[in-house]
C-alpha cells in the first residue's frame, strides 16, 4: 500500500502530511527493494540502476555520476557491465538495493531483503544495511519474518498480527515491555503466570507459582485477571532454596535440557504441572552444570524481572 | 541435474517417430532430382525440373502473392493476437471476457472449411470484391488465435514483480510496457509471427474460399496441379519450400538459443 | 484515483480492438452462414434468395423472413449421402485420434525423459515438418503411395506382396495422411504436460513399492490427463472437417464432410445447402469445442 500497488480500503497514508492515495506508484517519493530483487534480466547492472534515473529525465552526466557513487557505495565496482544472471545472490541483492537507493526516495521499502542470503552473509549484510541507512539518512521500512534481524537492525519495530499493528516501539521496549501476551509470546520466549491482581497493585495472587511480586504497578483494578510475564533468561535455577525475601520463588523438576553451546535451555515443571522455561548461559566449562534431568530444583527471579500484562 | 537414463523403448519411439515424419519429405527431395518423369523409374540426377520451374510465370507469380499475403497477415495477426493475449492475461474479469475467450479459442479447432465458408459469405453479403485483401483478412483472423495462445503462455510465466519494480522506479504503465514487458516477451512474439507466417503461406482451404481473381496463392496453384496426379515439377517446388523453411526454422532457433540465455528471467 | 481510471480506459481500448475484429470477422460470419442455410438457391449473384435489402424497408424485412425455410435441413436429413458423410467423418476422426494418441504418447514421453538439452532439439525436429506446407507433405505421400510408388517398390522387393496393391483412394491412405499431419498436434500438448511432471512424484511412488508399469498407470497417466485431453481435442475436432487429406489421398465413393461442403459449394454451386451442412457440422462439434474452450480457460486460470 505504501508503494502504491494495493489500494487501502480505509484510512490514509500520509508522507510529510501528503495523502499518498491520489499519487500513482510511479510518482511517489517511495522506492521498493523487492524480495526476489526483480532485476531486469535484459539490462546490465548499470542500466538497471540507471532505470529509475532515466524516468526522472536527468542529464546523462548526472546519471553517470550517481551510478558511480552508488556502485561504490554497495561495493560492486567493476560489475557494471554484467547482466543479472551473471551475478551471485548477494551481488544481485546489492544491485537491487543500489537501484532503489539511487533515486534518493523519502522512504525506502525493503521486502525481506536478507531472506535469500545464507546465515553468515546475512549477519554481515545486516550491519551494512544499518550503516547505509545512517549514511543516506532516509527512512527504511523493512518487512521481515526474522525476529533477530528485526531486533538487530531496527530503531523501531512494528509487530503485526493478521494485518493489525499490535505494538510499535524500539526493540528493547518490545522485548522488556510487551503490551500484550501475544507480543510477549511472539517475540522470543516467555513464561506466563495467570492470577488476580492484589490490593497493593504489586502482588499477584493465585498463580501456578504461588504469590508473585512485581516492581511496577500495572494499569489495572485490583482483583482483575492479569498475567505475569517472565523471560526465560531471567529465571535462576538453584539446588538450594533461595533466601526468603521479595524474590519470586517456586519449586520444580527439570524435565529436559537443550544444550546450544553458548546457553542451555532448561524445561521444567512446577508443582501443579505447568511448564516453565529457563535459559542459563554456560559460563563454566563442560563439567559444571546447574542441575540434571529429573532433579528437584528451585526457580526464582527478582521482582524487577517480571512485568504484568493486562491483555 | 541427474542424468536421465533413456530406455531403448524410448529411444526406439523417438527414432521411429522421426523417420516416419521425415521419410516422405526425403523421398520428395530425392525425386525432385529425378531426370525421369515417372516416379517409378530412376533416370539419374538432373535439375531439369528446377529449370522448368523458373520459367513457369504463373507459379512464380503465385509465390510472390503468397509471400506478400503471409507478410501482411502475419504482422496484422501478431498485433491483434498480442493485444488479445494481454487482455486475457492481465485485465482480469472484464465484461464480455467469456465471449472473447470463446471467440479466441474456437478458430484453433474449427475446421477450415467452416471458417472459409463463413468469411466468404460475409464478404458476399457486404458486397466486397474478393481478392488479396479478403484473403489477408481471413488469414489474419485465423492466425491471430495462434498468436494469442503463444504470447499468452509467455505472459502467464512473466514475473509481475518486474513491472512493479519499473513502476516503483518511476515508469508510467505505458513506459513500463515498452521498456520492460515488451523486450522480455519479444521472443514469444517473434515465434508467433513466424507461426502466423507459416500458417498463411501454407493455407489452402480458407484461401480458396476467400480469394478472387488475381490473387491465386501458391497452395491454390499447387493443389490445382496436384489433384490431377503427381507432377515432377511439383517435387521441385516442394523441395525448395522445404529447404527454405528448414533454413528459416533452424536459423530462428539458433537465434533464439543465442539470445535466450540473456532474455529469460533468472530462476 | 484518477490515475487508476486512466489506466482502465487504456485497458478498455486494448481489449476493444481485437474484440471488434473477432465480432465482425468471426461471429457475424457464423450468423450469416445460419441465415444462408435457411435460404434457397437462385441463379443470381449472389446465388441465393432471399437477399436482405435495407432499402426495401419493413416490407423487405417481412418478405425476407418469409423467404426463409428449413428446406435445406430437410434435404440433408432425408438424403443418406449426407448422413453417411457425417458418420464417416466422425468415425475417421475418432479412429485416427486414437491412433495418434497411441503413437504420440510414447514419443512425447520419450522426449520428456531425455536430457534437457536434447529435448529442445527433438522438439524442433518433431515440429519442423509442421512448418513445411501440409499440401507438400500430403503430396509427398501421394508419391509414395502410388501404385508404382516407393511403398510398393519396398513391399515387392521384400516379397511381402505379389502384386502392387492400390493404396491411394483408400481409407487407409486417409488414415496414414491424417496421422502423419496431426502428429505434432498430439505430441506437443502431451510433451508440454509430461515435461512439467514432477520427477519426485515418480520417485515417491517407487519408494512406496510400485513397479514401473504401475507407476505409469497410477501416477504418470492420470497426471498427464490434461495434456491428453488437449491433444485429443486439438486433433479430433479439425480432423472431422478435414478436406485436403481425404481429397488428395482418399477415394470419391464416400467423402468426408469437408469434401461434401466443398463439392456443394464449388461443384454444385448450392450455397444454401453447403451452409446447412456447415451449420449441422458446427452443431455436431459444439460439445467438443466447448469442452476444449473450458479446458483452455481452466489452464489459463490455473497458471
Amino acid at each position: 500500500m505504501i508503494a502504491g500497488f494495493e489500494r487501502p480500503n480505509a484510512g490514509r497514508i500520509l508522507l510529510d502530511g501528503v495523502d499518498l492515495a491520489a499519487v500513482p506508484p510511479y510518482r511517489r517519493p517511495v522506492n521498493m527493494m523487492f524480495q526476489n530483487y526483480a532485476l531486469f534480466p535484459h539490462l546490465n547492472v548499470e542500466a538497471n540502476i540507471a532505470f529509475g534515473l532515466k524516468q526522472e529525465g536527468l542529464a546523462k552526466r548526472e546519471i553517470d555520476r550517481r551510478i558511480a557513487d552508488m556502485v561504490a557505495l554497495v561495493k560492486l565496482e567493476g560489475f557494471g557491465g554484467r547482466k543479472p544472471h551473471e551475478l551471485s545472490g548477494g551481488q544481485r541483492q546489492r544491485v537491487a538495493l543500489a537501484r532503489s537507493l539511487v533515486k534518493r526516495p523519502r522512504v525506502l521499502l525493503l521486502d525481506e531483503p536478507l531472506a535469500a542470503l545464507d546465515k553468515k552473509l546475512r549477519g554481515e549484510t545486516q550491519f551494512e544495511l544499518m550503516e547505509l541507512q545512517r549514511e543516506v539518512g532516509f527512512t527504511f521500512i523493512i518487512v521481515t519474518h526474522d525476529q533477530s534481524e528485526a531486533m538487530t537492525v531496527a530503531n523501531r519495530i512494528g509487530v503485526m498480527d493478521r494485518g493489525r499493528l499490535i505494538q510499535v516501539a524500539p526493540p528493547a521496549e518490545i522485548y522488556e515491555q510487551p503490551n500484550s501476551r501475544w507480543v510477549a509470546d511472539f517475540i522470543g520466549d516467555v513464561n506466563l503466570f495467570a492470577g488476580r491482581l492484589g490490593d497493593d497493585g504489586l502482588s499477584i495472587e493465585g498463580t501456578a507459582a504461588g504469590r508473585l511480586h512485581v516492581a511496577v504497578k500495572p494499569d489495572a483494578e485490583p482483583g482483575t485477571m492479569v498475567w505475569v510475564a517472565v523471560r526465560p533468561e531471567k529465571v535462576r535455577i538453584s539446588r538450594e532454596p533461595p533466601l526468603p525475601g521479595l524474590d519470586n520463588c517456586v519449586a520444580g523438576t527439570v524435565v529436559d535440557i537443550g544444550y546450544l553451546g553458548d546457553v542451555s535451555i532448561y524445561k521444567l515443571r512446577i508443582r501443579d504441572g505447568s511448564p516453565v522455561k529457563a535459559v542459563i548461559a554456560n559460563v563454566g566449562g563442560r563439567s559444571e552444570r546447574v542441575a540434571g534431568v529429573d532433579e528437584q530444583v528451585w526457580l526464582s527471579w527478582p521482582a524487577e524481572a517480571a512485568i504484568v500484562l493486562t491483555r | 541435474m541427474t542424468m536421465r537414463r533413456v530406455s531403448t523403448f524410448n529411444l526406439g519411439s523417438i527414432a521411429l517417430g522421426i523417420v516416419f515424419l521425415y521419410l516422405p519429405i526425403a523421398v520428395l527431395v530425392i525425386y525432385s532430382f529425378n531426370a525421369s518423369r515417372l516416379v517409378s523409374v530412376w533416370g539419374g540426377w538432373s535439375t531439369r525440373w528446377y529449370a522448368e520451374l523458373i520459367q513457369d510465370e504463373a507459379l512464380l507469380d503465385s509465390v510472390f502473392i503468397s509471400i506478400r499475403l503471409a507478410l501482411t497477415a502475419a504482422t496484422a495477426a501478431t498485433i491483434l493476437g498480442t493485444l488479445s493475449a494481454l487482455a486475457l492475461v492481465r485485465f482480469g474479469r472484464f465484461r464480455g471476457r467469456l465471449l472473447f475467450a470463446a471467440m479466441i479459442y474456437a478458430p484453433l479447432v474449427m475446421p477450415e472449411v467452416i471458417t472459409g465458408l463463413s468469411l466468404l459469405l460475409l464478404f458476399v453479403a457486404i458486397a466486397v470484391d474478393r481478392g488479396f485483401w479478403t484473403v489477408a483478412i481471413a488469414h489474419t483472423t485465423m492466425a491471430m488465435c495462434f498468436v494469442t495462445v503463444i504470447v499468452q503462455s509467455r505472459l502467464v510465466d512473466f514475473d509481475m514483480s518486474l513491472e512493479e519494480a519499473a513502476m516503483d522506479l518511476g515508469a508510467s504503465p505505458l513506459r513500463t510496457f515498452f521498456a520492460v514487458t515488451l523486450p522480455l516477451i519479444l521472443p514469444a512474439i517473434a515465434a508467433a509471427w513466424m507461426l502466423a507466417f507459416a500458417l498463411s503461406l501454407d493455407d489452402l482451404v480458407i484461401a480458396s474460399f476467400t480469394t478472387g481473381p488475381g490473387a491465386t496463392t501458391l497452395p491454390i496453384r499447387i493443389y490445382s496441379q496436384v489433384r490431377l496426379g503427381v507432377k515432377p515439377e511439383m517435387n521441385a517446388v516442394c523441395a525448395i519450400m522445404v529447404a527454405v523453411v528448414g533454413v528459416a526454422v533452424i536459423g530462428a532457433s539458433l537465434l533464439a538459443k543465442l539470445s535466450g540465455a540473456r532474455g529469460m528471467p533468472v530462476r | 484515483m484518477k490515475w487508476q481510471q486512466r489506466r482502465f480506459v487504456l485497458q478498455r481500448l486494448v481489449v476493444r480492438i481485437p474484440y471488434a475484429w473477432l465480432l465482425v470477422f468471426f461471429l457475424v460470419p457464423f450468423l450469416i452462414v445460419l441465415k444462408i442455410s435457411l435460404s434457397q438457391t437462385a441463379i443470381a449473384q449472389p446465388p441465393y434468395t432471399p437477399v436482405f435489402e435495407l432499402a426495401a424497408g419493413w416490407h423487405g424485412l417481412v418478405a425476407f423472413f418469409s423467404g426463409l425455410s428449413l428446406n435445406n435441413y430437410g434435404l440433408i436429413g432425408s438424403d443418406p449421402l449426407y448422413i453417411l458423410s457425417y458418420v464417416k467423418s466422425v468415425e475417421i476422426a475418432a479412429f485416427s485420434t486414437l491412433i495418434l494418441l497411441v503413437i504420440g504418447y510414447p514419443i512425447a514421453y520419450a522426449i520428456a525423459r531425455t536430457p534437457h538439452r536434447v529435448q529442445a532439439v527433438l522438439i524442433i525436429l518433431v515440429v519442423l515438418p509442421f512448418w513445411t506446407s501440409l499440401l507438400i507433405r500430403i503430396y509427398a505421400w501421394m508419391n509414395i503411395l502410388q501404385r508404382d510408388g516407393l511403398l510398393n517398390d519396398v513391399l515387392m522387393a521384400l516379397s511381402i506382396v505379389k502384386e502392387p496393391p492400390a493404396w491411394l483412394s483408400t481409407d487407409t491412405a486417409i488414415y496414414i495422411g491424417i496421422v502423419y499431419s496431426y502428429l505434432p498436434f498430439m505430441v506437443l500438448p502431451l510433451y508440454a504436460t509430461l515435461e512439467k511432471l514432477d520427477e519426485s512424484l515418480i520417485e515417491a511412488a517407487a519408494d512406496l513399492g510400485c513397479p514401473r508399469w504401475k507407476i505409469f498407470w497410477l501416477v504418470t497417466l492420470p497426471l498427464s490427463s490434461s495434456g491428453m485431453l488437449a491433444g485429443v481435442l486439438l486433433c479430433f475436432i479439425p480432423i472431422v472437417g478435414e478436406f485436403v487429406i481425404p481429397d488428395l489421398l482418399g477415394g470419391s465413393q464416400s467423402p468426408m464432410i469437408g469434401q461434401t461442403i466443398w463439392t456443394e459449394f464449388f461443384g454444385n454451386k448450392d450455397w444454401p445447402a453447403a451452409s446447412a451442412v456447415a451449420v449441422l457440422l458446427v452443431c455436431l462439434l459444439v460439445t467438443p469445442i466447448v469442452v476444449y474452450q473450458n479446458q483452455a480457460m481452466r489452464a489459463l486460470e490455473r497458471e
